[in-house]
């Protein structure tokens, strides 16, 4: 079980010329389940492999448990990965590709039968044992390559890299129920690499939203979704994202073409600004803004209004129970504890609060 | 178009059965697991594989027979297929120029610049595929395949292969992109988000069948099998064996109160259906039947949280909750459902035998 | 997807190449088994004896010994060059100009004409003014033209100079295949290089070497220009393939009859070992391939179906 630290860990591919991943500097604890969650081409899997230690950072020092790993090559590191396709060793049944980690290592026998059916007890593939991994369904396929990474004692963290990419659509949703149990039952640290929020935020501890090579913010899915520090947070987290708008602050009182929005509860506040809100949170009231309704859908679950006021559109995620007709007037408001106001560096500046003056 | 009783036979394994189906123009959305056909069934439709038994016909003409070289037909792909050596702007133009008849040079580029201005590509325009990225390679895609205005348009799961935020931006690109088009556009997919967001009309393919055609949200809230109430549920729906006898039905180890006008009164067995989002944590009304169980894992999404718990009688069923909830592993809790908000299928051939009963609260 | 021709336009296409095999192979084919039926003397001079030919080759002595020797070269040339080809293209750097360098330097010897291999061995192995015949007898006794030993020898390792790339390349094609992802796994897993090798390499290699071992077997149970050019077929027969002997037999001692049938069963040897070879090697590769009846896969069709259903009920069990 290990605590994982980096220090200004930084890479560029080309020199120096541009960086994939820009300085970071962090710890994981022992024993929790993060996420690295963003876009193609964030930096999340050059992260990822930097700490496994298929790649060496052009910048910095990665220690694992205190110990300076940037060095250290990967069977060294106690680390296992889980890629984005199943690997395994095709020669051989299920039981070997499991004892293969641990004879490598020469483990007493008697250990190795002892720990894969363990492993296989725990994974519930104690059936297919003995049978062809290429035979197997592709999200036993990467069951079994977890399990090779688990059945190792001495392994201090899991890391996945998009482990689900290749898995059918009806069996994603099981396979990482599977997955999180799997870590609550091991204990052991995870890092988990995907670009779907919900794989995410439902399996981490921590997320880590990254963009760009840069961390935009690490948080609880929690903290992520109600207060998103990061214009691409609130962007990124939600679906759908979060409803932005230019506005102009004058002592802290937001406007949009001169019609009031809010007033950010941080004082004097100035200058051009975004305001944002999630879907969530713009809920119908007697108060608030008045937008005529462009369209409503329904998902079964919940709807989606679509609104517009003078220039802007905004949406808003409403109870399946929303009653309104296309084309007429709704006014809806918002929390004030979940709207916010960024500067022009797309960080969050203050919360805001809906108009006193239920503007129009 | 209409399609009627198609089915493909290779190597003596049937792949699609007795299909018969019309699609209108506009977009049609083509919905089911993986290994259901749909795929096949566009091939099908695109002519590049003949089926067994079976027509296709366009606006009355019967187009079977007819090589794909010869049919208007556009393809889309999961994996964004451009030519390599070819610019962006070749890319699109390629079909224009590949016709029998060559349009003048100015005419291409009129066409071309319009299909990038569309897609949102113009800045693009002299780049090689290879150095865009993803999203933006299936959008030179769907340029090429919008480029020469045809009668058919195929895009097979065109956006699997992109981050989620991608997807929900393209989707919408899509669909106002396809909202003037006249010509017929099959969108297949593996993701009911998706069906319910283009809200239009969906046929549900299931192990090489439709089973099931109609608008999005009404084969959401009334599907006939099994088979096409877990196709179009995401989360997926909660099923359980139950007993019923006309009067009560037992949800694991709670009987309660329950009729329906399509139940008999002899006992038998049935499966229940319901979606994570209608089971509660407080009783919402009197009609609500209270349900004992143990939380087993909770996933917090932010906006709610899916906490899995299990019945004392054993069977596990995931209630989704709004917003960020803490559930302590083991804790034990009561949930709660409305009967009126049950799905029933009979057990063995997953027939819908009643659905939930719409604003019934 | 648009503007191909239309189909019939194509069959033209493929007429010049349709005449090119039917003189350089069919026609010539059929003249052989004409051959191989009659005796032929002249123009007007022909006497159909059946299957005579064919009998006398079967139990030509001397043509038993060339095939056996034929087959020994073959599986001796297999037991060198494939190991020898892996080992190699796993030296081979995988980027990079070094790569470049590397692939032309291999590709040398397979660009050269069999005849001037063949020349230039026979030179560089001559024991009074070769370089290669020099310098191996200051430490050993070696004479091609007079030892058969050194004669057979010597054929091997030159086969082995010239075909050893092909191999090595179409090895280090199938290497560069293997995604990254297998390397940085059986590196987590601890695993040694001769682990990896047995366990991700060979397995994957496995379509590659068979068209090696097939290409390398059927070649070298042909050969004909560089063992004619530098032994001869010498000392005696001792380098002598079946494929010298037969041009021995048809054109050195115009047996046109037997040469025919010779031909033909040499033709059909090869197909058919090639064939069995390739069938047996690809059987578990085959889709159905497993020996199941059709009976068989109904039942467990049905089966797949039941479970299906029952595993949506239990699907929130998992």
């Amino acid at each position: 079980m290990a605590e994982i630290r980096l220090e200004g860990v930084a890479h560029s591919y080309d020199g120096g010329k541009t960086y994939a991943l820009n300085p970071i500097t962090m710890t994981w604890k022992d024993g929790k389940a993060y996420a690295l969650l963003g876009p193609s081409g964030c930096g999340k899997t050059t992260l990822l492999n930097i700490i496994s230690g298929l790649l060496k950072p052009s910048e910095g020092k990665v220690f694992i448990d205190g110990k300076d790993v940037t060095d250290v090559v990967t069977d060294d590191r106690n680390i296992a990965q889980v890629f984005q396709f199943p690997v395994l060793y095709d020669t051989m049944t299920v039981r070997k590709n499991l004892e293969f980690p641990l004879k490598n290592r020469k483990v007493p026998r008697a250990k190795v039968a002892e720990r894969v059916n363990e492993i296989a007890a725990l994974l519930g593939i104690e059936k297919d044992l003995d049978r062809k991994p290429s035979k197997l369904r592709s999200d036993l396929q990467q069951i079994v390559s977890l399990g090779r990474g688990l059945v190792r004692e001495d392994v201090s963290a899991i890391l996945f890299d998009e482990p689900l990419t290749v898995i059918d659509q009806n069996f994603k949703w099981t396979l990482r129920n599977r997955l999180k149990r799997l870590h609550l039952a091991t204990g052991v640290t995870v890092v988990y690499v995907t670009h779907d929020q919900t794989e995410a935020l439902t399996f981490a501890d921590e997320v880590l939203v990254m963009d760009q090579g840069s961390l935009v913010q690490a948080g609880t899915s929690e903290s992520l979704f109600l207060e998103p520090q990061h214009e691409f947070v609130g962007y990124f987290i939600g679906s759908p994202g979060m409803n932005f708008l230019d506005v102009e602050a004058s002592s802290s009182v937001l406007t949009h073409n001169g019609k009031p929005i809010g007033k950010a509860a941080k004082a004097g506040l100035n200058g051009s600004h975004r305001f944002g809100v999630r879907p969530e949170f713009l809920v119908p009231s007697k108060s608030g803004l008045e937008f005529k309704i462009d369209r409503i859908e329904d998902r079964g679950v919940f709807k989606l209004v679509h609104l517009s006021k003078d220039d802007f559109k905004f949406i808003a995620k409403t109870e399946e129970s929303y009653d309104a007709k296309v084309g007429a007037k709704a006014n809806f408001s918002f929390d004030a504890k979940r709207a916010f106001v960024y500067d022009m560096n797309k960080k969050a500046v203050s919360t805001v609060s809906p108009s006193s003056a239920g503007g129009n | 178009m209409v399609l009627k009783d198609i089915s493909l036979s290779q190597d003596s394994e049937e792949i699609i059965y007795d299909l018969s189906a019309t699609f209108k123009s506009g977009i049609n959305l083509l919905i089911g697991p993986t290994t259901a056909g749909k795929t096949t069934l566009m091939r099908i439709i695109a002519g590049l594989v003949k089926p067994t038994t079976g027509t296709v016909t366009l606006d009355g003409v019967d187009i079977t027979k007819i090589p794909v070289q010869q049919r208007s037909v556009s393809f889309v792909y999961q994996q964004f297929i451009n030519y390599p050596s070819l610019s962006v702007f070749d890319n699109i133009a390629s079909p224009l120029l590949a016709a029998k008849k060559k349009p003048a040079k100015e005419v291409v580029a009129a066409r071309v610049e319009e299909m990038a201005k569309l897609l949102g590509l113009s800045p693009f325009l002299k780049r090689k595929p290879s150095e865009l990225s993803g999203g933006q390679q299936q959008r030179v895609a769907i340029a090429r395949a919008l480029a020469r205005p045809a009668d058919i348009v195929l895009l097979d799961e065109p956006l699997a292969n992109l981050d989620y935020k991608l997807r929900e931006q393209l989707r919408a690109e899509l669909q106002s992109i396809f909202s003037d088009e006249k010509s017929i556009v099959i969108y297949s997919t593996a993701e009911p988000s998706e069906a319910l967001e283009f809200a239009t009309d969906t046929f549900v393919m299931d192990q090489g069948r439709l089973i099931q055609t109609g608008k999005a949200l009404d084969i959401y809230q009334a599907p006939k099998t099994v088979a096409a109430a877990v196709a179009m549920a995401d989360p997926p729906i909660n099923l359980l064996a139950s007993t019923v006898d006309g009067k009560t039905a037992n949800f694991g180890p709670e009987s309660f109160k329950f009729s329906r006008p399509e139940l008999s009164d002899s006992a038998k067995a049935i499966t229940l259906g319901i979606q994570p989002g209608k089971i509660t944590l407080e009783a919402a009304s009197s009609k609500s039947v209270a349900i004992k169980c143990q939380v087993q894992l909770a996933e917090v999404t932010g906006s709610s949280t899916f906490v899995h718990v299990k019945l004392e009688s054993g069977e596990q069923v995931v209630i989704e909750v709004e917003g960020t909830q803490n559930f302590a592993l083991d804790k034990k809790l009561t949930a709660y459902f409305n009967p009126a908000d049950l799905y029933g299928f009979e057990p063995t051939s997953g027939k819908a035998i009643f659905a939930p009963i719409s604003g019934g609260k | 997807m648009d503007g191909k021709k239309k189909n019939n336009r194509a069959w033209f296409l493929v007429l010049p190449v349709v005449f090119v095999v039917a003189f350089t192979a069919i026609i010539p084919l059929m003249a052989v088994a004409n051959y191989s039926l009659q005796d032929i003397q002249g123009a007007s001079n022909r006497l159909f004896v059946g299957l005579d030919f064919f009998k006398r080759v079967a139990t030509d002595p001397n043509i038993q010994d060339a095939f056996t020797r034929n087959l020994t070269l073959s599986a001796q040339i297999l037991l060198i060059q494939i190991p020898l080809g892996i080992f190699l293209a796993r030296l081979m750097p995988r980027s990079g100009w070094k790569a470049s360098a590397a692939l032309v330097v291999v590709a040398i010897p397979l660009i050269i004409p069999w005849n001037v291999v063949g020349t230039t061995w026979r030179i560089f192995t001559r024991s009074d003014i070769g370089l290669g015949g020099v310098l191996v007898n200051q430490f050993f006794d070696y004479n091609l033209s007079e030892d058969t030993t050194d004669a057979w020898g010597t054929i091997l390792v030159m086969d082995t100079w010239h075909w050893t790339p092909l191999v090595t390349l179409l090895v280090y094609a199938g290497l560069r295949s293997i995604p990254q992802a297998y390397y940085q796994a059986a590196a987590i897993d601890g695993a040694s290089r001769m682990a990896v090798f047995r366990f991700v390499e060979l397995p994957k290699l496995r379509r590659v070497l068979m068209i090696a071992i097939l290409l390398r077997f059927m070649d070298s149970f042909m050969m004909y220009t560089e063992p004619f050019v530098v032994t001869g077929g010498g000392p005696g027969s001792s380098t002598q393939t079946l494929s010298i002997l037969l041009t021995t037999i048809a054109i050195g001692q115009f047996d046109l009859g037997v040469a025919g049938a010779f031909s033909l069963m040499y033709f059909l040897f090869i197909q058919i070992f090639s064939f069995i070879f390739f069938t047996v090697l690809t059987l578990d590769e085959r889709p159905g391939a497993t020996k199941v009846t059709p009976k068989e896969k109904k039942a467990a069709k049905l089966e797949q179906q039941a479970e299906k259903a029952s595993s949506k009920l239990k699907k929130v069990q998992k």
